[in-house]
């Protein structure tokens, strides 16, 4: 579903790629703050005539945590990964292909935000190098994809699960739904801005675009509860199973 | 240690962007579809030309040979940019 130029006008694609610029600087401040830890670092100064201060003094500096190397590393792998299972369309029947997004799979073994990095990287690299979906609508993409697809399967995800009480138990029936739900509502975001555009009007566009992508979504949580059950299996640390909110606090 | 077994992960990747990318579906996807059925199509254009366009690598275009090095290819620099911008953007900070 990346939308190649053309599609969109300038005013909602502009407008578009100022909120993906937002919302993903947020990420990245979000996701900084979550790697890094504050040490005291003792620095010593010279005394000087007249007195400027001189002896030692004690200072904040940031640095990268264990797991924030860990986590880089990871990011870097499931991106690899998502990349290349997006270039593998399927068939779903009368002459129409989907693939993977990956938008809830990133978000439920990185973490929401991580995954919306990630996903931004790949739209990018789809764009620049491989010329899949439009460097203007790049902006509407990771929209798309990102933030209707990584952030709000998150939470499509959190909603379901919340009154839980064995996570493990409904983990992979939400992941399902979840994945199922991104794609669907991606598809209506695409619709929308398409008919806001003017390239064609709502009441056409919508059906079509749901309906399709009812059928792609399908395939969408198979893949997801697939790779989710095999990681499990193997025991990869996912991030949404072991959560810990006090590392969101530091 | 713990590094290497995500490292298993991108070995996979490797192989499904090498191999079997090959077998992917070269029908249009679902936009595509809708935006061919529904006549708006050809308002899609190409701003410029990337470097691999639809997946394949230039000098290898049409072959199959081309869509592996382009899904290789692909693979290593998503990695790559993942990995960098990370060194990047969280190293060492003062305040």
């Amino acid at each position: 579903m990346h939308i190649p130029d053309g599609f969109l006008n300038n005013g909602t694609a502009g407008s578009l790629m100022a909120t993906a610029v937002a919302v993903v600087s947020f990420a990245i401040s979000k996701v900084r703050s979550t790697f890094l830890e504050k040490v005291p670092i003792l620095k010593m100064r010279l005394a000087t005539f007249p007195d400027m201060g001189g002896g030692s003094e004690t200072s904040l500096q940031s640095r990268l945590t264990k797991y924030g190397k860990e986590k880089i590393w990871r990011m870097a792998t499931i991106g690899s990964l998502i990349f290349s299972s997006q270039m593998i369309n399927f068939t779903i029947g009368d002459g129409t292909s989907g693939h993977l997004l990956g938008g809830v799979l990133a978000a439920l073994i990185l973490g929401p935000f991580e995954a919306l990095l990630v996903m931004t990287a790949i739209l990018s690299v789809q764009a620049f190098m491989f010329g899949d979906g439009g460097i203007l609508a790049l902006g509407a993409n990771i929209f798309n994809m990102g933030i209707v697809g990584v952030l709000g399967g998150y939470y499509y995800f959190k909603f379901l699960t919340k009154s839980a009480k064995d996570l493990k138990k409904v983990f992979l029936k939400s992941a399902f739904v979840a994945a199922w739900l991104s794609v669907v509502f991606a598809a209506v975001a695409v619709s929308i801005e398409i008919a806001f555009s003017g390239t064609k009007s709502l009441s056409i566009v919508l059906p079509a675009m749901t309906l399709t992508h009812i059928a792609i979504g399908f395939m969408e949580g198979g893949i997801t509860v697939g790779v989710l059950f095999v990681l499990m299996k193997k025991n990869y640390k996912l991030e949404v199973l072991d959560i810990k909110e006090e590392i969101y606090e530091k | 240690m713990k590094n290497n077994k995500w490292s298993f992960v991108f070995i996979v990747s490797i192989a499904i962007g090498g191999f079997l990318s090959l077998f992917a579906s070269s029908s249009p996807d679902g936009l595509e579809k809708v935006a061919e059925a529904q006549g708006f199509l050809d308002k899609g254009q190409q701003l410029f030309t990337s470097v691999m366009p639809e997946y394949q690598f230039p000098a290898a275009h049409g072959e199959i040979v081309g869509i592996s090095i382009a899904g290789i290819a692909g693979t290593c620099i998503v990695f790559a940019i993942l990995f960098l911008m990370g060194k990047l953007i969280f190293r060492f900070r003062k305040n």
